[in-house]
């Protein structure tokens, strides 16, 4: 082996000496600018390749030199290179892998996030305590009174009138009595009804007033009791972490403002995931429909209006729901 | 959980030595001629890597930290630190990184369990969490020392590492202590309290047996935090005015929406982006500025625009090509903070290492209780 040319330290002091290394008979020697050493080869080691930078070989004595990227330690019998880290190398040199890889990666992550996550979330959130989201809904709803919502202004005979309608749904759905109708009124919501984890379903008399037809009503009510049957809101919860946390790891850290870089994705992630599960909602909401007797154009009626009342002007992408004409062809209008 | 690539250790560089002779070789060693006069011309930081070659390793290592589940992801560590790292070059010799994969394996399997759970925590009891953030809290300023440790112990130049020595007790009063009293001052404070610990961490650090030190003078430190703050004032204004805009005209039935708001968001989004990177690059000019190591000094000109553009233009090359673009990201912010930065030697540029040498093995036992952990201070 010819000698290379190398820079020396002696580990004890920080200057760099230039040297020559060469390895004959299993000795390698060190010579130059004031340093004459041997060691036997079975003594030193030498970093893994990383692109073309320098490698560092490390004495026993604590000193160091750097070699080439090229350089390389003729191979000994019985000594175990750090295979994997040397193959890695190989595909870190060469463009076809790399691209590779970045057609996998991006490939991976597509699925893992539109596939993978919701399917794990679906099944870990039927295994979770049902008592976890009562709890939620509890503190969501006891939150929500304090800040948005006041009492209903509905005569009582009205109220009782969707309570029993809702009962009957319930039943319908082979839901238990632990799914409860909560009525109550905000002008700033707006014409509206959402699920609460754990079996609250809040009806806003603005929604209700907004309607023509008390089945319209019920239409959302059953659309409702889907979210609460799927466990939306566990699993939404569940896929929104692991997805944000996939991101994150991947995006993450380059500016070192992680949360900024990645909450664009994390926020187009939560539309989509919220978009289907409304289309889930849906179709569980029609079926239930079907059941109670009740006409299914009153859902899509509806919607129509009510998109048509209070804008629905953001494209689909952005949106948290589904349009409306989205929403009545999967009705299967 | 970030860290920052590009960023070589907490400080970097070298050392005079006017002190004895450079121990003698256990080597036959023919020693040295007289000392020559000390060059102190200016020695520039550079960043050689570039983006193509960046982009090969971080992809190759990202795939197989995937189809790992995360295991190797601790080998990409290395190999991303080592490629930083060993780019970084000043006085014509880069730096080392030498951690081993496990070690920072078993710190990010302990961080990433505690982040899952509160996470899962905080969505499912949301009233709750609080509880459990407190012994973490507790427990922080131990674990950013642990990091601290590990991480200049793993670096090197030119054969000899660095090492951070900053004690506990006082990581508890500018980590714990401080921030609690800058609560009560309102955040009065927080500039104060940041220059603090900037201190403590570069002023525990050392080169060898070459001290590092910082001192943080306070009035340019606040004039940093007051020019964001009003700035930030401002932008609550204009933010504000956006949505009450809004709101009337969407009518008071309802919550605001439509193009105003959508104004706002940006704005506000913007608006916060812009203060983050001019206070981050502000302070990072004056740490440096005022850092020390044995007699040499620093000089960083980090310009703000220039800062902006990059970050800028980072993010928008990183969403147009779905992350593809991180690399390319990474290494051209890691260029210019480089070629801002310039060693103003004092004297003759060498650093002994700590111990006569047995650097290595007495850094050993210290790394068995260090703990590597990415944070995004």
């Amino acid at each position: 082996m010819t000698p290379a040319s190398a820079t020396y330290h002696d580990g004890r002091t920080s200057q760099a000496r230039p040297v020559r290394v060469h390895v004959e008979d299993d000795v390698l020697r060190i010579e130059g600018d004031g340093v004459a050493a041997s060691y036997p080869v079975g003594a030193v080691r030498l970093e893994v390749s990383l692109g073309n930078l320098p490698r560092r070989l490390d004495l026993p004595d604590g000193g160091s030199c750097m070699v080439e990227a090229t350089f390389e330690l003729p191979p000994r019998p019985g000594a175990s290179a750090p295979r994997v880290e040397r193959w890695v190398n190989e595909l870190e040199m060469r463009w076809l892998p790399a691209l590779v890889a970045a057609a996998l990666v991006l490939a991976g992550l597509w699925a893992g996030i539109a596939f993978g996550v919701p399917a794990a979330a679906k099944v870990v959130a039927a295994r979770m305590n049902p008592a976890v989201e009562g709890q939620m809904g509890r503190q969501t709803l006891a939150a929500l009174d304090r800040l948005a919502l006041g009492p209903s202004k509905m005569p009582e005979d009205r109220r009782a009138y969707f309570t029993a309608r809702f009962a009957e749904l319930v039943r319908l759905a082979g839901a238990g009595d632990e799914y409860v109708l909560q009525i109550r009124a905000s002008p700033a919501v707006g014409p509206n009804a959402f699920a609460l984890p754990g079996g609250t379903v809040v009806l806003l008399d603005e929604l209700v007033e907004a309607a023509e037809h008390d089945d319209e009503v019920i239409a959302v009510l059953a659309h409702e009791i889907g979210h609460l049957r799927e466990r939306h809101t566990m699993r939404h919860v569940l896929q929104t972490s692991v997805a944000g946390v996939l991101v994150a790891a991947v995006v993450g850290d380059v500016l070192s403002i992680s949360s900024y870089a990645a909450a664009l994705p994390a926020f187009l992630l939560e539309a989509r995931y919220s978009r289907d599960f409304e289309l889930e909602a849906d179709a569980f909401g029609l079926a239930l429909l079907d059941r109670a007797g009740v006409d299914r154009a009153h859902f899509v009626n509806f919607l129509t209006r009510l998109e048509e009342k209070h804008g629905g002007d953001l494209p689909g992408f952005l949106s948290t729901h589904p349009r409306a004409d989205e929403r009545g062809r999967a009705a299967g209008r | 959980m970030t860290d920052q690539p590009g960023e070589p250790p907490p400080a970097s560089p070298e050392e005079p030595q006017n002190g004895p002779p450079p121990l003698p070789f256990h080597i036959p060693a023919e020693d040295a001629a007289p000392p020559p006069a000390a060059d102190l011309t200016p020695r520039a930081f550079q960043f050689t890597g570039s983006a193509g070659e960046y982009f090969r390793i971080w992809i190759v290592n990202l795939l197989l930290s995937i189809a790992t589940l995360g295991i190797y992801s601790a080998w990409a560590k290395v190999r991303r630190l080592r490629y930083f790292y060993g780019h970084t070059v000043v006085d014509g010799s880069t730096f080392g990184y030498h951690a081993s994969p496990i070690a920072i394996l078993k710190g990010r399997m302990i961080a990433y369990t505690v982040v899952a759970t509160l996470a899962i925590l905080g969505q499912v009891a949301p009233l709750l969490v609080s509880i459990f953030y407190l012994p973490l809290l507790v427990l922080m300023p131990i674990v950013l020392v642990r990091a601290f440790r590990f991480r200049a112990a793993n670096s090197s130049f030119r054969g000899i590492r660095f090492g951070f020595d900053g004690a506990e007790p006082d990581a508890y009063r500018v980590y714990l202590l401080l921030p609690m009293l800058g609560v009560f001052t309102l955040g009065l404070l927080y500039p104060f309290v940041t220059a603090r610990q900037r201190e403590f961490v570069v002023g525990n650090s050392r080169h060898g047996q070459s001290p590092f030190a910082l001192e943080l003078p306070i009035w340019p430190v606040y004039r940093i935090y007051v020019t964001a703050a009003l700035a930030a004032a401002l932008l609550f204004v204009l933010v504000g005015t956006l949505v009450l805009g809004a709101a009337l005209e969407s009518g008071r039935q309802e919550l605001p929406s439509g193009p105003g708001v959508v104004a706002a968001l940006v704005l506000f989004y913007a608006g916060a982006g812009v203060l983050y990177v001019s206070v981050r690059t502000a302070f990072e000019n004056l740490v440096w500025n005022h850092t020390t190591l044995d007699a040499h000094r620093f000089d960083s000109r980090l310009r703000i625009p220039a800062m902006l553009a990059i970050y800028g233009s980072n993010l928008v090359g990183i969403a147009l090509t779905l992350g593809l673009a991180v690399p390319w990201a990474r290494v051209r912010l890691a260029r210019y903070r480089a070629q801002a930065l310039t060693l103003l030697p004092a004297g003759p540029l060498v650093a002994e290492a700590q111990a006569g040498g047995a650097e290595e093995s007495a850094t050993g036992a210290e790394l068995s209780d260090a703990m590597d952990l990415d944070f995004g201070l």
